[in-house]
């Protein structure tokens, strides 16, 4: 059997893993690393086409800052001004306009993140396949918890681009609970806090008989190690221009030297009890400073504190105190940070669980559901949560709220809708993520434009529109004419990221076997279809023998056998073809034994009761 | 602009009561895929496929606890662990993409027919559209509190029309919100216990009922019942509005 492999797209790092047995591993490269550095690093002057990823990428971090791009999964989903705080600190190019997705200028080319990500995603994918030795397809990629909807489907393109079928986009608490609970065999109420590089969620979850359950989860995505960094870089920066008057916002290589320093402080702090930075500057003159444990501590003490208040909303939302939690599991690299375990420890009034790696344990939960997902684990299961409420935009910008956040998902709620004016043929919808009650305060989704509508007075059409939020925690619309029973199309436009004509573009423009797979999935799918034609068929003929004369079965039949040879080794062309041939002699048919299945309902009926 | 035309949890169609009472449509429906009629409990008998649920399955009987209101919980999560497990899309992943639409559909209907059954307000308001069809549930001010809620209304506006500057008048009527708020909050918990009060009067008649409708005593307790829940939402609401008004 195939591999399914799981995969923690990290900030920092990424990871891939898969099952032994009904152990789950990591996978290293050749020189034993576990973890690869998520950096990917263009060369403008080379023709390569594809760029380096992972440690020799990083090694371009200082050399060639401007093209070498590093903490992509920030910029997932997400738009030009929810960075304005950040600008100032990268020092690659963004761009993109208000309100559209960002894109990372390289050169004279530009590129979306989920297009940097597939880089990352298909170095891993390499990586296992040489490990395996044989083809990965299908892989369970996380995502914080507290991702939206824009965030989630960025990930779900990136790994499409990369070639890969994700089977689940899952919540990284929720994986490492699945590697903690399938190696603790524990019951009860756990608490997961994993603060990453660059996303802190807290989620709370009911282990029962192998049924784990989020019972409520909260954070922050723009939360992490990276912060913590940066505020020690924004220290040195201000020292610098202060002392030395030298700007070094405006050297691209010092700048990024300023953050790889502030993060080997950081890790020096977390054993020692204090650090020395040293910076050579570009006017040659030398920079130090000690940096003590306490000042870093008070420096992070914000970022903190935040967490913990996510933490305390996290156990309101599950009707739950601190002494209701049994255990509390740390994930994340931040975590090994002496005063972040404290304070965690301090609210859950327990000490924290740590002895599982903090870095690889997310990695670990995403190849167990990966099994799951392919049949080969059947006593466990996960119910998630959605961290977001969703609702629509109503009458003066007021949020009116669909469903509410930490509801179990798969989700739904129906929503029926009008028209306002003679004739109208469409309806827009907006649907927005969030807890506030303006939609101004909330994350735009997407806009939904109802079309097909019949042309009738106003108020006359009953739209129902179906908001299904699914496994993966992202959104799926569908709407259907109550008055015709028709489904009406809906079309969409993203706010943040691509349409599905955008991933398609970008599939086929993609190196990797872009076409064989598309095609590949359409053949299943037309196969599926046939199938389902072919056995109706059949038990038609039976049904309606009466209704056919000779010639017309015959017709049937032949393009019945034509179909089935379709399927058996055509293509996906072919087998449509055959499909429509099918559908054209048989729709005569249908009809008649349409009326002749209602005249024998009638004949069984008296007259009264009709 | 679209247009609000229905409440948003009613999932199922209104029902009459005379339907609800006859669960014949529950029974032999054959398999959609392979026509079996060897169909028991939402997976054929022949072929395995997963069945969608009927159209008018209501809540409480995909959990099987009746028409009951004071279930215990434990039960009631045990339940709700198995039909997981039954219809969870974890589990469909291998199967066709029919099969999986009904995974999701049937688990997307099974997680909110739990979270209802949890929470005693939605629960009640769920069986009072189920019997009495009504789309939206009237929110009432309390008799008992009409002169508090009409003090705390006009509190409100002053708080409103204050200049910021006024931090004196501002914190003496912070003060009197908050106790009035807690006053509410205390009204809602005694009507809460009375709430479940009648579930258990209810449940008790609900064991003796035989399937010719509800009783005139059963009436009688779903009038109660709906006081209190036009309660609750007035109160919910007001209590938004004062905590709005502080931050």
């Amino acid at each position: 059997m195939p591999h399914v492999v799981g995969i923690d797209l990290g900030t920092t790092n990424s990871l891939i893993t898969y099952m032994d047995g009904n152990t789950p591993r990591t996978i290293s490269n050749e020189g034993n690393q576990v973890a690869l550095p998520s950096v990917v690093a263009f060369d403008p002057e080379s023709d390569a086409m594809t760029p380096l990823v992972g440690e020799a990428a990083k090694k371009r971090l200082l050399s060639h800052p401007k093209d070498t791009i590093y903490s992509v999964k920030r910029f997932m989903g997400k738009g030009r001004e929810d960075l304005e705080d950040d600008l100032d600190s990268i020092p690659f190019t963004l761009t993109g306009k208000e309100k559209e997705a960002l894109r990372i200028q390289i050169g004279a080319k530009t590129y979306s993140p989920p297009e940097i990500s597939a880089f990352i995603l298909r170095g891993l994918k390499k990586r296992a396949e040489k490990a395996l030795n044989g083809p990965v397809k299908q892989a369970v990629i996380t995502v914080p918890a507290y991702f939206n909807d824009a965030q989630r489907q960025a990930t779900k393109d990136a790994g499409k681009l990369a070639g890969l079928e994700i089977l689940r986009i899952l919540n990284e608490p929720t994986a490492a609970s699945l590697a903690y609970g399938l190696q603790k065999e524990k019951e009860g109420i756990i608490a997961v806090y994993d603060l990453g590089g660059g996303t802190f969620d807290i989620s709370i979850l009911k282990i029962r008989n192998g049924i784990f359950q989020v019972l409520s989860t909260n954070g922050n995505t723009h939360l992490g190690g990276d912060d913590f960094d940066q505020q020690l870089a924004t220290i040195m920066r201000d020292e610098i221009l202060k002392q030395y008057e030298v700007d070094i916002q405006k050297h691209p290589e010092h700048l990024q030297a300023a953050r790889l320093l502030s993060e080997k402080i950081k890790c020096q702090l977390s054993t020692e009890e204090r650090a020395e930075a040293k910076l050579v500057l570009p006017n040659q003159q030398h920079y130090t400073r000690q940096f003590t444990r306490g000042e870093f501590e008070t420096v992070i003490r914000n970022l903190l504190e935040r967490t913990i208040t996510s933490c305390q909303q996290a156990l309101n939302d599950a009707k739950l105190t601190p002494a209701d939690v049994n255990e509390v599991v740390l994930v994340g690299g931040s975590t090994r940070i002496p005063v972040i375990k404290e304070a965690v420890g301090d609210l859950f009034q327990k000490v924290p669980h740590s002895e599982l790696n903090p870095d690889e344990v997310v990695a670990l939960g995403a190849a167990i559901q990966g099994k799951i997902l392919s049949g080969g684990i059947t006593d466990m299961l996960l119910l998630d949560v959605t961290p977001l409420s969703l609702g629509i935009e109503t009458m003066g910008g007021v949020v009116s709220r669909l469903i509410q956040r930490n509801a179990t998902i798969p989700t739904t709620a129906k929503e029926s809708y009008t028209t306002q004016v003679d004739g109208q043929k469409s309806v827009k919808i907006h649907v927005v993520q969030g807890e506030r009650e303006l939609v101004e305060d909330c994350r735009s989704l997407a806009k939904f434009n109802l079309t097909d509508i019949d042309p009738v007075p106003a108020g006359m059409p009953r739209i129902e529109v179906t908001f299904l939020i699914d496994a993966n925690g992202i959104l799926n619309v569908t709407a259907k004419d109550l008055h015709s029973e028709k489904e009406t199309s809906v079309e969409v436009t993203p706010t943040y990221g691509l349409s599905d004509e955008d991933t398609e573009k970008m599939i086929t423009a993609s190196m990797e076997h872009a076409k064989a797979d598309l095609e590949k999935r359409q053949k299943i799918e037309s196969k599926n279809e046939a199938a389902t034609v072919l056995r109706h068929t059949e038990k038609a003929l039976k049904q309606g023998k009466n209704l056919l004369n000779k010639s017309e079965r015959q017709k049937i039949e032949t393009a019945v056998s034509n179909l089935e040879t379709a399927v058996a080794k055509g293509s996906h062309r072919e087998i449509r073809e055959a499909l429509t041939a099918l559908d054209q002699k048989t729709q005569g048919f249908a009809a008649d034994l349409m009326s002749q299945s209602v005249k024998e309902a009638l004949q069984n009926k008296k007259l009264s009761d009709l | 602009m679209p247009n609000k035309a229905a409440a948003v949890e009613n999932l199922f169609r209104p029902k009459m009561m005379i339907q609800i009472l006859s669960k014949k449509s529950e029974s032999i429906r054959p398999c959609w895929n392979c026509q079996s009629d060897n169909v028991a409990f939402y997976n054929c008998g022949s072929c395995t496929s997963i069945q969608q649920f009927l159209h008018d399955t209501d809540y409480f009987t995909l959990f099987n606890i009746g028409y009951k209101l004071s279930v215990d919980p434990d039960v009631l999560e045990k339940q709700y662990y198995e039909l997981s497990r039954r219809f969870h899309p974890d589990y469909y992943q291998q199967r066709s993409k029919a099969e999986q639409d009904i995974s999701l559909e049937n688990t997307a209907l099974l997680n909110t027919a739990y979270q209802t059954l949890q929470d005693p307000l939605k629960k009640t308001a769920y069986l009072l559209r189920l019997i009495e069809g009504d789309e939206a549930l009237p929110t009432q001010a309390p008799a008992e509190l009409f002169e508090e809620i009409f003090e705390i209304q006009e509190n409100l506006e002053t708080l409103r029309d204050l200049v910021p500057s006024d931090t004196d008048s501002r914190t003496e009527l912070a003060k009197t919100l908050c106790s009035a708020a807690k006053e509410m909050t205390q009204f809602q918990a005694e009507e809460n216990a009375q709430l479940k009060a009648l579930f258990l009067k209810w449940d008790a008649l609900e064991t003796q009922r035989r399937d010719n409708g509800f009783s005139a005593a059963q009436k009688e307790l779903l009038t109660k019942m709906k006081q209190i829940l036009s309660h609750a939402g007035y109160l919910e609401r007001i209590l938004q509005d004062i905590k709005t008004a502080l931050q």
